[in-house]
């Protein structure tokens, strides 16, 4: 199926959780490998290079951000974490380590498998600087800082378009309050998270068919920001 | 009624002026009626210019024994004497020279100025003892007052100690229902009038220090001092002492009830320091609560959700062998699931208390009924079922001894290794009823057997998934049930734990 050629590496120290997710990735076309401790992971990370790693935070042997820490200093291998916690800060600092994405438990395959193709797909395409960005039905052309609508133009302010364009290259992945203002806004500005929701909220006001139920641009409460896949 | 307590530990008021009694008196004149006869006998053999020496002897003596005013009698008797025996005219009171009134005189000095000097003495003596009977009863009253552990122990080591000091009466009197009332008293049963009742309340109310009427005045008899704002108040009935020895009872007093102060204060930071461990324990449980929910509840949803949204997903383009496993691991997941939520409803209604069923019933019912589930669930394991009852009846609850025994069971198949067989021995000693399951796994590390029937605790091992929950319910069914669990481990110095359960033939 779509996921051909791929391997996957799920750290998960629940049996149970390897036993489906080896099943259901199989069937989708991965190859997988798993590991129930840190170190086996890091060591397959490193032997067997993993196009990707699902990683849960939650493992007996080590804290699942000093596995992040210790994986980012050797691989950058794309990490989707798994978490059981409920708790914000905990993903923010799991993407800030270097995750790229989050799953919450309990999820449905399907997300599991969107998040994958999210990270996986500019990887297989090589399209990723393209010129014509397609979000939706819009399309929006990087060098004309333009964006239309079925061939209806919409107006944005500069940085509007540079907002855009940053969470549309990046579709179907989280980004984090922090990042986006980093991009954006620059180093000075990480904590003007405020700032960012006002933006935000003028972008969907031009862009999205209805404002009050965003379509492109999802809200991930307490994280930060997901374009639509 | 004399008030004085009966055994009166001060020693008897003294003072310099206290008048003589008769006999001093009497003992005045034997002195001087002796010195006489003395000299009498010795007239010639001592020159005349000694026989005044001789009555100020007597003078002393007398002075020195009996105090100022025997000495000022003695001193008169003897100027008299020896004016009548010994000075010419002889027999008459005549006094023909000036010297011989300048001899009374010195008599006369000698006399009272003795008597005085050591009239003081005794006092300060007297003083001395006084002080440190009240240094040793409040020196014993600071060591009562450490050793206690509720309010009511220290009111009655301050009551008895007050009372000791003030040789009197003493009592404390604490705030209820919006009226003071006697919490305890010395004698016992005492009874205020109301104008004492009267200067409680003053004192409660403006933490006044109320002092008793003077003596022969129309006011209260008792001191009162507060204790504290919730404490109430203590009051004091000297009644003897006045003075310089009331001083030093008084200031025994004041350092008893500053000492009670403290001690009462030092019951509210213990009561309070309890109280806020008793809070953070509550808040550790609460935490440990929401992290077990969190992952023994969401790791068996996420397997179910996963696989089910997989078969969804690929249905038949899974192999028939992956189709299989991943509805196994739901079905086991399912059931897990089940068992959490089942064990958190058993807790809660355990913590919400129980209502249950006491009735005649047969441990050996109870204990077959909790066997079979253990079988049902580990179909592959051995547990056998001792008695050597035909049946053990008890009036307890049945269903709840079932759940308890089951989780006994569980929790010892699930940490010994499947080749071990678990037994469960039920006996009947005297009035007691025990149910014992013993294992052979690798036993509980003594540093943890204290815990293991605390909510949430877990072994360190950690091997074996669960809530943590299992044994707590053991315990708080067995104890709702009047019974005791405990645990042994290891066992016949082979390694294992017995787990047993302690239940009285009746419930009360």
């Amino acid at each position: 199926m779509s996921g051909a050629g791929f391997s996957i590496l799920i750290v998960d120290d629940e049996a149970q959780i390897q036993r489906f997710l080896r099943h259901a990735l199989e069937a989708a076309g991965y190859r997988v490998l798993t590991a129930d401790r840190a170190a086996t992971a890091l060591r397959l990370i490193g032997s067997e290079s993993p196009d990707l790693v699902v990683l849960d935070l939650g493992l007996p042997d080590l804290d699942g951000k000093a596995v992040l820490g210790q994986l980012r200093q050797t691989s950058e291998v794309p990490v989707i974490v798994l978490s059981a916690r409920d708790d914000e800060t905990e993903k923010i600092a799991a993407l800030d380590l270097g995750a790229n994405d989050y799953v919450e438990k309990p999820f449905g395959i399907g997300e599991l498998l969107a998040r994958i193709r999210a990270i996986l797909r500019p990887k297989r395409s090589g399209e990723a600087r393209d010129e014509l960005i397609r979000l939706g039905t819009l399309t929006i052309d990087r060098p004309a800082h333009r964006v239309a609508r079925h061939g209806e133009v919409i107006k944005l302010t500069p940085t509007e378009f540079e907002l855009l364009v940053l969470l549309a290259t990046h579709a179907g992945r989280v980004l984090t309050h922090r990042q986006i203002l980093t991009k954006v806004w620059g180093p000075a500005h990480t904590e003007d998270v405020a700032y960012l929701r006002v933006f935000i909220g003028q972008v969907r006001h031009k862009i999205e068919e209805n404002p009050a139920e965003p379509t492109l641009i999802l809200t991930e409460p307490g994280v930060g920001y997901r374009a639509k896949a | 009624m004399n008030p004085r307590a009966e055994n009166s530990i001060l020693p008897p008021a003294a003072n310099w002026r206290s008048l003589p009694q008769s006999r001093a008196l009497y003992a005045a004149v034997i002195m001087v009626g002796l010195t006489v006869a003395v000299g009498a006998a010795l007239r010639d053999h001592l020159p005349a210019s000694s026989m005044p020496l001789l009555f100020l002897l007597a003078v002393l003596i007398a002075s020195v024994r009996f105090g100022f005013w025997t000495g000022i009698i003695a001193s008169i008797l003897a100027f008299l004497a020896e004016n009548f025996f010994f000075i010419e005219p002889h027999f008459t009171f005549h006094v023909s020279h000036v010297g011989d009134w300048l001899t009374l005189v010195v008599l006369l000095a000698a006399g009272a100025t003795t008597g005085f000097l050591v009239g003081r003495l005794r006092e300060e003596a007297d003083a001395a003892q006084t002080r440190a009977v009240a240094l040793e009863v409040m020196g014993q009253c600071a060591a009562s007052l450490a050793t206690c552990e509720t309010p009511a122990a220290v009111f009655a080591a301050l009551t008895q100690n007050l009372a000791r000091v003030s040789d009197g009466q003493a009592l404390v009197l604490v705030p209820e229902a919006g009226r003071l009332v006697i919490r305890s008293s010395l004698p016992e049963g005492l009874v205020l009038e109301p104008q004492d009742s009267d200067a409680a309340e003053r004192a409660f109310r403006r933490g006044s220090a109320e002092d008793p009427a003077a003596p022969g005045w129309a006011g209260g008899r008792f001191a009162f001092r507060l204790l504290g704002e919730t404490d109430g108040v203590v009051g004091y009935r000297p009644l003897m002492a006045s003075g310089r020895r009331d001083e030093q009872a008084q200031h025994a007093r004041h350092a008893m009830i500053e000492q009670a102060r403290l001690a009462l204060g030092r019951l509210t930071y213990a009561q309070d320091a309890a109280e806020a461990r008793a809070s953070a324990e509550r808040e550790a449980l609460r935490a440990a609560l929401l992290s077990s929910l969190s992952h023994d509840l969401k790791t068996p949803l996420a397997t179910i959700l996963g696989g089910v949204t997989s078969l969804r997903e690929f249905g038949d383009a899974m192999p028939a062998a992956a189709r299989g496993d991943t509805l196994l691991a739901i079905e086991q997941e399912a059931e897990r699931l089940a068992r959490y939520v089942s064990n958190l409803l058993h807790m809660t209604r355990l913590k919400a208390g129980l209502d249950f069923h006491p009735d005649w019933i047969d441990v050996l019912d109870a204990a077959r009924g909790a066997v079979a589930r253990a079988r049902r669930a580990y179909p592959q394991r051995i547990v056998t079922l001792e008695c050597l009852h035909e049946s053990v009846i008890i009036r307890s609850d049945a269903v709840l001894l079932e759940q308890a025994l089951f989780n006994l069971i569980d929790n010892a198949l699930k940490f010994s290794s499947p080749d071990q067989p678990v037994q469960v021995v039920v006996a009947r000693e005297d009035a007691l009823v025990f149910l014992r399951v013993k294992d052979r796994g690798p036993g509980i590390p003594a540093a943890e057997q204290d815990h293991v029937f605390d909510p949430f605790y877990r072994g360190s091992s950690h091997t074996q998934s669960g809530t943590g929950l299992g044994l707590a319910i053991v315990r708080g069914i067995v104890q709702a049930l009047g019974g005791k669990v405990t645990l042994e481990s290891p066992w016949a110095g082979q390694g294992g734990t017995i787990m047993e359960v302690k239940l009285p033939e009746a419930l009360n």
